[in-house]
């Protein structure tokens, strides 16, 4: 794992939730780095490598995007259409991290080929946990096919 | 209807029990031979004797079962003794009757043909004799004999004794008269004065009627054998004679001939025609009834007798008079009068039936009235509802009938629906279709079909329908109903209600996830302190502070904008009129703090238009607009914002518009929904645009934005329909 670049896609509007996930996954060290969008726009255009994300140096494909559903411009079940639905961001792993825990959201989250979808919890003895077993899920134990 | 059976019956009865009898005496004449009987005549065949005559002739005996033989008088015989002897049952003869009778035989008076006396004086008429007084000492032939008495009578009122004249004996020869032997002559005057005539005399009569004495002339007579006997025989012969008689009297001229050819009378035409001249007058028979009995003349008659010393003065005339010997139902009056009763009694129970009958007629036609008219009216409503109800044949599918409602909606009249059906109009169905949907009614499976389609009208435009679809099922000629309401409304309505509903839980959803969503951060960053805090970590300390006012911020902002936005049309509201100017100027000191700390040019246009609306509803969409430009100014070197009006005469347009950060073209439907913000650097709960909307809503209006996007400033475009002052104090 070492000396292999792991790049997370963090897409949330809320920058105190995107802060939490950061504190997190440092402490985890897990992933080398947290790229973090706020809208939904921004999410699609760095995973295209558009405008200011067109350097994959600074803005490089990831192995895991943390995708809230809420989100402003282009919601998030837009942009899971749009990655699920595109062969070449198929096999990225997209976990949805939101408030809503509405069975609507959760249905058509799974229906839009989501391949988790987690409530944040309103408590951080539960909300470490969660993150942490995610990096180690994703991360380390899940194998995804290779696209280079 | 037991009681009408019954009064029918007791009808029908009595007139069996009225008219029984009379037919049995039909039939009893009809069956049985005629009886013989005999009529003893007081002299030979001449017209004293018509109504036998008649009867005989005109079938009258007949008819009563007699066969009538005529006797002439033969000399020396009198009338009342050959018919007591019983030669013959019945006579006719003069006053000698009552005689007999007085003298106790047993005669029974049946009906008085004439009814005065024949009997007279004659004198000559150029004698001086004109009064029973100048008989005295002259000669006068007279009979003393029965019918003699009502001339004695006479002498004997006026004071004359018999001793005073010289009697003479009757010889009934008229040329002792004309000899001038006797002076004066008794005569019967129905001929004797014909043959003077013929003598060339002239006469003059004393009659005793012109002195007091009224005696009955001829009558019909029989004995009380007879009466007793054969008191029915009496009866029919009495009948008939006396119908005889007034035939006679009728048809004399006619009763002359048959004396003159049938029986061989020795009198000339003209005596006969002269008697009978004479004896019309002695029967009066156009003032009384032919055979009128009085017996109080009888009795009269019967003293005068008396005071000739001819009869006891204890006479008893009982049995005389004869009286009808009928039972009781056989009388002529009580028939009449049971006819007359039952006539009556029919009359009446007709009268009740059809009473009844017409009561419960009128009963039933006001009845039938009141129907036809709630059906007439009925029909008047259903022609002018509003549903639309289709009336189509069973088989064909044509309209029969279309009321006003469907033939309007549809545009059609209905010679041309007659030509259409139900499938012509319903473009969602297929003639197939159609028969399926209706196979259920045909089949009588289901009483009624309800439905929603959508009707195509003649000018090809549709509206939707809800349709309630029956089968009438009339033995002769089924039809299909269909009422019909046009449910353009209820759809409409229906539409309002899902989207208000979707955009009450789309409202929910997103309260639940932007409340949670700073409620999350404050909790967990809560936690962070207290790790930091411990580990004295100063700078995250610091961050896990700035994350939980940052989230409570947003918190407030949030329940602030809820509470704004659930405000809208619900507050009671103020409407007046208030003008672009004022509400332009309140919003711009509202705002002024951030318009100064920008660094914000404002223009407001100056032209000015008075509004009619709630103030602090219209100022709120000045206020948010202008907050709106200033948050998305951007870094905008020289930021601007103008406010104005577009088109202010015919339909005012209201607008926003500023230099900022500007709006990519995607978006420009987006920014106005509920909890939507496009840019989450910037503080606000995404509620500010959706308030405005729907403000301008409440006043009928629309809004939307035009910007040529990012970095090209918005411009805030609206109306207010409802808000508009209709006078407009303007400048321009």
């Amino acid at each position: 794992m070492e000396g292999n670049p792991i790049t997370i896609l963090l897409v949330e509007d809320e920058d105190a939730h995107a802060a939490i996930v950061k504190r997190n996954f440092n402490d985890f060290k897990l992933a080398n780095k947290i790229n973090h969008v706020k809208d939904g726009q921004a999410a699609l255009d760095y995973l295209y490598q558009r405008n200011q994300y067109s350097d994959p140096l600074s803005s490089p494909r990831p192995e895991l995007i943390l995708l809230d559903l809420r989100l402003p411009k282009v919601d998030g079940l837009e942009v899971l259409k749009t990655i699920k639905t595109d062969p070449s961001l198929t096999p990225i792993p997209v976990v949805i991290m939101t408030t809503s825990s509405a069975e609507k959201d959760i249905t058509q989250a799974y229906d839009n080929y989501a391949n988790s979808y987690l409530v944040k919890p309103l408590d951080l003895q539960q909300f470490m946990p969660m993150l942490e077993s995610i990096g180690f899920y994703w991360l380390v134990w899940n194998k995804s096919p290779n696209i280079d | 209807m037991q009681i009408y059976k019954k009064l029918y019956f007791l009808a029908f009865y009595s007139l069996i029990v009225i008219l029984l009898p009379s037919a049995q005496v039909i039939a009893k004449t009809d069956s049985k031979k005629l009886e013989p009987v005999s009529v003893q005549l007081r002299y030979l065949h001449q017209f004293q004797f018509a109504g036998f005559y008649a009867a005989i002739n005109q079938g009258y005996y007949e008819e009563a079962g007699l066969d009538v033989t005529l006797i002439e008088a033969k000399l020396g015989k009198q009338t009342v003794d050959e018919v007591l002897s019983g030669k013959a049952q019945y006579g006719q003869t003069q006053t000698d009757l009552l005689h007999a009778r007085l003298q106790g035989k047993p005669v029974v008076a049946l009906a008085p043909i004439f009814q005065h006396s024949p009997t007279a004086l004659l004198v000559r008429a150029d004698s001086d004799i004109y009064s029973p007084h100048d008989l005295v000492g002259k000669k006068v032939m007279l009979q003393m004999g029965d019918n003699s008495i009502n001339t004695l009578a006479m002498l004997h009122h006026e004071g004359v004794k018999l001793a005073d004249i010289e009697v003479v004996n009757q010889s009934y020869v008229i040329d002792e008269f004309v000899n001038k032997t006797v002076d004066a002559m008794g005569v019967y005057i129905i001929n004797r004065p014909f043959l003077l005539e013929q003598a060339g005399i002239k006469g003059r009569i004393l009659n005793p009627i012109n002195y007091g004495i009224d005696f009955y002339g001829d009558t019909l007579f029989t004995t009380e054998d007879e009466v007793n006997n054969h008191p029915e025989r009496v009866d029919r012969f009495l009948q008939a004679t006396l119908r005889g008689w007034q035939y006679a009297m009728d048809n004399s001229d006619e009763i002359i001939n048959l004396i003159v050819n049938q029986y061989h009378t020795q009198e000339s035409p003209e005596h006969l025609a002269f008697e009978a001249k004479t004896i019309k007058k002695l029967m009066l028979p156009s003032l009384v009834e032919i055979g009128h009995m009085n017996p109080g003349r009888w009795q009269r008659m019967a003293d005068i007798f008396v005071k000739q010393g001819k009869a006891p003065a204890n006479y008893s005339l009982d049995g005389f008079i004869y009286t009808p010997n009928k039972p009781w139902y056989k009388l002529y009056w009580v028939r009449y009068l049971f006819i007359a009763l039952t006539l009556l009694v029919i009359a009446t129970i007709c009268f009740i039936y059809y009473w009844q009958l017409s009561k419960r007629l009128q009963h039933v036609i006001s009845e039938r009235n009141i129907a036809e008219k709630n059906s007439l009216r009925l029909g008047h409503v259903l022609e002018q509802s509003s549903n639309e109800i289709y009336i189509f044949d069973v088989n064909t599918l044509h309209f029969i009938q279309v009321n006003q409602g469907g033939r309007q909606n549809l545009g059609y009249s209905m010679e041309e629906l007659r030509n259409l059906t139900p499938i012509d109009i319903k473009p969602e169905y297929s003639e197939q279709k159609f028969y399926d949907l209706i196979q259920p009614l045909q089949k009588g499976e289901q009483q009624q079909l309800i439905y929603e389609t959508i009707h195509q009208r003649k000018n090809g435009s549709y509206y939707p329908v809800e349709i309630l679809l029956q089968i009438y099922s009339v033995p002769e000629k089924p039809i299909y109903y269909a009422i019909t309401n046009d449910i353009t409304d209820r759809k409409r309505i229906d539409k309002e209600l899902l989207e208000k509903n979707t955009e009450l839980e789309q409202f929910i959803y997103m309260i639940s996830h932007d409340l949670k969503s700073p409620l999350v951060t404050v909790k967990t960053f809560l936690s962070y302190l207290v790790q930091d805090i411990e580990k004295e970590n100063s700078s995250r300390i610091a961050e896990d502070i700035g994350f939980m006012s940052t989230a409570t911020d947003k918190m407030s902002i949030l329940l602030d904008d809820l509470l704004e936005y659930s405000r809208i049309g619900r507050q009671s509201k103020n409407i007046q009129p208030i003008s672009f100017k004022q509400l332009t100027s309140d919003a711009l000191k509202l705002t002024a703090g951030n318009i100064s700390k920008n660094n914000i040019t404002v223009q407001v246009k100056d032209i000015d238009l008075s509004l009619l609306g709630d103030h602090s509803e219209l100022l709120q969409i000045w206020q948010n607009l202008i907050e709106n430009s200033i948050k998305y100014m951007g870094d905008q070197a020289n930021p601007l914002i103008e406010i104005g009006i577009h088109n202010i005469i015919a339909n005012p347009i209201f607008y926003v518009r500023d230099n900022g950060i500007g709006i990519e073209s995607q978006y420009h439907e987006k920014v106005f929904e509920i909890f939507e913000q496009l840019n989450p650097e910037i503080d606000g709960s995404g509620l500010g645009l959706a308030l405005i909307k729907r403000i301008v809503e409440l006043y009928q209006g629309s809004i939307y934005v035009e910007s040529k996007g990012s970095g090209q400033g918005a411009c805030f475009l609206f109306t207010l329909p409802t808000a508009n002052n209709l006078t407009p104090n303007g400048e321009s």
